[in-house]
């Protein structure tokens, strides 16, 4: 028996069996209150993936330009710093924040919640970083920073020869292996998850 | 009882009428007078506190940054000593004249076309709520489901010249700098965005 009340119009809900696995819908507004999230297992093997994606792209160069014979490799971390030279800041903190720095955050926010639920450690050390990843969630953007990497190289192949690296391909699939992790895993299968473990 | 297109129903029980208080991190349901979560420990309230109000602020600071957001070059292409602002209508330009129709039409809808639905969408949520429009409430749920979907892909056109800036990095040869509509468009998408975030969709169907 799961007592609840519908987020978006305050019905109050009563489901018999509460069953982790089905999508749930408010019978008065029709929008979906539980969606059911993948195992813990597949969201942490995302998430190191994710990880293990990302190292290497901090070293490797993600693309070389060429404008009249002069060419110019950048690496990832190179392009973060120059953010900063020009005097940018806002715009700089917020698109370096968005690709790089809130991505890695939230993985770790995911594995660190992720891992003690596993091996049944207790809440309470858990409630700040449940808290952190509630306030990070709405500004996670890899989607909207994966397809503007792709726009991005089409407006230069235009001005310059572009030569596409390693780093670039590594870093599309950290962004991908991230979307997925976080797609997959929903925090409030945690809370059922230690429910169910008291019960 | 209420009537609703026509239909007398029996009045719903929901969480104002039976006193109860649901946690919006952990959506574990509380009694009235509780302030904090005893299960995550978020801070809990029956409806959001003072969401018309903030909505409204932030709501109005969107509108008036997307002003000069539309009129002022988004970035600045210096190629061999010549200057070159383009706006956000004029990079739409640059694509269809280049037949590249697709990337053209996607910038548009991303900079153009979502962020003023998304306003519209707001302003007309919050009169719903004001003019106590009981039963418009279940078509601004769905807009209001719509524009938390596509709220972030506003930001599209802002990471595409970030990206070019730190790209593009030639000294003397060529530069890429952001145009003034970039921090403007920047807080207008944002401002929306914490916008729909105080926005609390309940408050439609207390009326």
């Amino acid at each position: 028996m799961k007592e609840t009340s519908c987020k978006d119009c305050g019905l109050i809900i009563e489901i018999e069996h509460f069953d982790m696995t089905h999508q749930y819908s408010c019978p008065r507004c029709q929008s979906i209150f539980y969606r059911p999230g993948e195992s813990f297992d597949l969201v942490l093997v995302m998430a190191l993936s994710a990880f293990l994606f990302f190292i290497p792209t901090l070293f490797l160069p993600i693309l070389t330009l060429t404008i009249m014979g002069q060419s110019h490799s950048v690496t990832l971390l190179e392009a973060v710093l120059f953010f900063f030279h020009d005097g940018y800041y806002v715009i700089a903190i917020i698109a370096s924040s968005v690709g790089v720095f809130i991505p890695l955050v939230m993985l770790f926010l995911i594995m660190s919640l992720i891992i003690p639920a596993k091996i049944g450690r207790p809440i309470k050390k858990l409630k700040k970083l449940f808290l952190y990843y509630e306030h990070l969630a709405p500004w996670s953007m890899a989607e909207v920073y994966l397809i503007s990497i792709f726009v991005a190289i089409v407006k230069l192949a235009g001005m310059a020869t572009l030569k596409l690296d390693a780093g670039l391909y590594l870093f599309v699939f950290f962004l991908l292996s991230y979307y997925v992790t976080v797609s997959w895993f929903n925090a409030e299968d945690l809370w059922n998850h230690y429910d169910e473990m008291e019960d | 009882m209420r009537k609703i297109y026509g239909i007398t129903m029996m009045k719903w029980k929901t969480d104002i009428s039976e006193g109860r208080v649901l946690c919006l991190s952990c959506e574990e349901l509380h009694s009235l007078g509780d302030n904090e979560c005893q299960r995550c420990g978020a801070e809990i309230y029956q409806r959001k506190p003072s969401s018309i109000a903030q909505t409204w602020g932030y709501v109005i600071a969107a509108t008036l940054f997307l002003i000069p957001a539309n009129l002022m070059p988004m970035m600045v292409v210096t190629s061999l000593g010549s200057d070159e602002g383009s706006t956000i209508m004029e990079g739409v330009i640059y694509f269809l004249s280049h037949k590249d129709y697709g990337l053209g039409l996607i910038i548009f809808i991303a900079s153009v076309a979502v962020p003023v639905f998304k306003l519209s969408v707001v302003y007309y949520l919050l009169l719903i709520v004001h003019l106590k429009q009981r039963e418009k409430a279940l078509l601004g749920l769905k807009l209001f489901h719509i524009i938390h979907i596509i709220g972030k892909w506003s930001m599209l056109d802002i990471f595409v010249v970030a990206l070019m800036v730190s790209m593009v990095q030639f000294q003397g040869l060529a530069t890429i700098q952001t145009g003034a509509a970039a921090i403007s468009f920047c807080a207008a998408v944002i401002f929306t965005i914490i916008a729909t975030e105080k926005f609390d969709p309940r408050l439609m169907f207390d009326n």
